[in-house]
């Protein structure tokens, strides 16, 4: 129907059919299967079980039993592979494809820094903090697209990347939130909602300090002057002019960092945010403000 | 013999003590007490109202509806917004709440099994369905297998040609 | 052809309407304005009725959401929720006994050889007559079970839209009567054609004092809150009427789920095995 345009097919054929109500409605055929138990020749006689032992018997030998000889599951006592799989931390990966998607597809606001709760907020990029995930890893699929100047702060990234979004005029760092800190940023609102005073973000562990002290790395522990100095090798090393920061009419947008100890942006650890009566309640007491410094 | 008994009591006040300062939870329901008014706060506390902190707090809330695309001039990635050009074909596919194309790639049997799924299709569906079969036919000397379903809105292609036809799609401005 | 027909048909009913309107206020005339905009659909467009008097005076026209008055009319989607709807409130009382559970069989009735009979350990085995049931109902059997979240959004937007498309949808400004009286209600309905079952929806439960005391004793005609929307009811009813205000909070809450940003909360709230 070339002109069926604005009418659509079916709803029209409604209009000359009977008044569906609850007598006129059936599943698709074939959704349902009845369950009646199998008679006679096809179906009936064994039902499927077979003859004799313990698929007939339904006594079955216990799961990874072999009839006797150690079973694989005992065999090897250590597996070195595995060791300290509890202990590693994974970063599920985020491609720069798709950071450009999300930022033209107004998903993502560039003229606001962005970090992980502004990923996490677009509601495609999932994150599970009980299953050892610590962050966002910016990928390099995709990098020889990516154009747009953006204060961003991820928890790991290659150097390609790096390089990647300094061309392009922005500002990367990579920074690190512990697990609890990770669950009041996967839902903020729910968070809020819990009236407890924001957590303060615990220091990396032993085995991630030296990488978030890495100015190469851009982390958010590192001497900014070395940062500074990094960025100039990098743009050496790829071939590319440094733009200047200082220059640029978002300076402000782009060098806004958060504090060691912050986990939102613009919000100090120990308020407590009341989003019923829109206000912000700040502790007083010496001990308490003492204690959130830290 | 007396003195481990002393010992024992010493060491239960002090455990008395520690737990009377530890926030107890009751295991069931009914064995909890009521919620109870806890008095006036006596920690200090001050309340804050200005408007540019509450703006880092709106900024931190994750929008509820999915946010309408503004239209741009050049785009990097390889999406593209569903403009008003569509509207001249005689079929018209409509993009999924996120704005994206709906065309899916379906893997079965174990991974021998690849059927590109193309959803959303309103109005002359087997023009569509011609269209397609034209294009993709150039790709491979194989007769192309597929299935139009015009009440349920979909066609279904044996084969993966997601990417060929999102290019063949955005290409035609749906 | 038909399709040419029936939209000559439009154009002479607005004409028609624009000389007929009772009130020429504000809200008659002025267009509802549809959220999240759509392309190459065409909105729906349905009259405002009066309650006032027995026979019908349109008051205005207003337009409705595709996405919501007139999407697939998915008849299979409907028998999900109707299924849904009666099974997951259910519970099976029906009870049998099992072996174990029948008075007797403790003792071996007859040794195992020399007989001559076929060998038994009790008399109250499922083989005997008299005995316990092998896999018979146990009470109580709850049946319930959650319909995904998305299905059941698609069920009140079918049937929604095939309301609208069977000319069963009625929109009315509000839900007061002049009167008190069940008579001018059934003669309301009767006149205008309504069907014998009419569903009535308002935006709160808290209704005009008529209409309740009207339809009080009519088992037939239903009140029902914007929030109690569900299939089982539209499809039992023959009509059903909504209120401008219950429009608006049924459409807006329906395309709200529709464009929803992080559907996860709502997907996930009920599915089973979840890590």
């Amino acid at each position: 129907m070339g002109t069926g345009k604005a009418v659509d097919k079916a709803l029209t054929l409604l209009r000359y059919l009977p008044r569906v109500c609850l007598a006129n409605i059936r599943t698709n055929p074939g959704a349902k299967k009845c369950k009646k138990r199998g008679r006679g020749q096809h179906g009936g006689d064994k039902h499927g079980a077979g003859n004799k032992g313990s698929g007939q018997r339904q006594n079955y030998m216990r799961l990874g039993y072999e009839t006797g000889n150690t079973p694989f599951y005992l065999r090897f006592k250590r597996e070195p592979y595995y060791k300290g799989h509890h202990l590693r931390r994974q970063y599920p990966p985020l491609s720069m494809l798709m950071l450009q998607t999300l930022i033209e597809t107004d998903r993502i606001d560039i003229s606001k820094p962005i970090d992980l709760v502004a990923i996490l907020n677009t509601g495609l990029y999932r994150l599970f903090p009980d299953q050892q995930q610590f962050g966002v890893n910016l990928t390099d699929e995709g990098v020889d697209l990516f154009k747009a100047k953006v204060n961003i702060e991820v928890q790991w990234a290659s150097e390609l990347v790096i390089a990647a979004i300094e061309k392009a005029g922005g500002v990367i760092t990579t920074a690190y939130y512990d697990q609890h800190s990770l669950q009041c940023m996967l839902n903020t609102r729910k968070f809020f909602e819990r009236g407890v005073p924001i957590p303060r973000r615990m220091i990396p562990p032993q085995d991630a300090i030296e990488y978030y002290t890495d100015p190469a790395k851009r982390g958010y522990l590192a001497d900014p002057e070395k940062v500074s100095q990094e960025r100039l090798v990098l743009a050496q090393k790829y071939g590319y002019t440094l733009p200047k920061l200082e220059d640029d009419p978002d300076y402000n947008m782009l060098t806004e960092r958060k504090d060691p100890r912050q986990i939102f942006y613009g919000l100090h650890p120990g308020w407590v945010v009341n989003l019923k009566d829109k206000v912000i309640l700040k502790p007083e007491e010496k001990e308490l403000l003492d204690y959130y410094a830290s | 013999m007396a003195s481990y008994y002393q010992n024992l009591q010493q060491i239960s006040k002090l455990t008395t003590n520690f737990l009377s300062l530890v926030q107890k939870r009751q295991s069931t329901y009914y064995s909890s007490p009521l919620l109870s008014e806890i008095g006036k706060v006596k920690v200090k506390y001050s309340v804050s109202k200005s408007p540019e902190e509450w703006k880092y707090v709106e900024r931190l809330l994750p929008p509820l509806t999915v946010p309408e695309p503004v239209p741009k001039e050049t785009y990097l990635s390889e999406w593209r917004p569903q403009l008003n050009e569509c509207l001249k074909e005689k079929y018209f596919i409509q993009r999924t709440k996120n704005h994206m194309i709906p065309v899916y790639l379906k893997i079965g049997q174990h991974g021998i099994r690849k059927v590109t799924i193309i959803k959303n299709i309103k109005g002359d569906i087997w023009a569509l369905e011609q269209e397609l079969r034209d294009f993709l036919q150039k790709e491979t000397p194989k007769p192309l297998r597929s299935q139009v379903n015009e009440f349920a809105a979909y066609i279904r292609i044996y084969g993966d040609y997601v990417n060929a036809i999102k290019y063949w799609l955005t290409e035609k401005k749906i | 052809m038909l399709f040419s027909r029936l939209k000559h048909c439009r154009c002479l009913i607005r004409d028609y309407c624009s000389s007929i309107t009772a009130n020429k206020s504000e809200t008659s005339l002025s267009r509802r304005e549809l959220q999240y905009p759509f392309k190459y659909q065409v909105a729906r467009q349905a009259w405002v009725e009066n309650m006032d008097t027995i026979d019908e005076k349109k008051l205005g026209l207003l337009d409705l959401h595709p996405d919501v008055f007139a999407t697939n009319p998915r008849i299979d989607i409907l028998h999900d929720n109707v299924r849904w709807q009666t099974l997951y409130r259910y519970v099976s009382f029906a009870h049998t006994k099992t072996r174990n559970e029948v008075r007797g069989g403790g003792r071996k009735p007859w040794p195992q050889k020399g007989t001559g009979r076929a060998r038994h350990g009790s008399i109250r085995s499922p083989l005997f007559r008299g005995g316990g049931i092998a896999h018979g109902p146990r009470s109580p059997t709850p049946h319930f079970y959650m319909l995904p979240f998305y299905t059941r959004v698609l069920g009140l937007t079918s049937a929604l839209s095939i309301k609208l498309a069977q000319d069963d949808l009625h929109i009315v400004e509000n839900l007061e009567l002049p009167t008190n009286e069940p008579e001018f209600i059934k003669e309301l309905v009767k006149t205008r054609n309504w069907g014998p079952s009419v569903l009535f929806i308002d935006e709160s439960d808290i209704m005009p004092r008529n209409i309740t005391a009207a339809t009080d004793e009519i088992r037939h005609i239903n009140l029902m809150p914007a929030y109690g929307l569900n299939v089982y009811s539209m499809l039992k009813h023959d009509s059903l009427i909504l209120t401008r205000a219950a429009l608006d909070v049924i459409e807006s809450k329906l395309l709200f789920h529709l464009h929803r940003n992080n559907t996860q909360e709502v997907v996930s709230q009920y599915k089973l095995d979840q890590v």
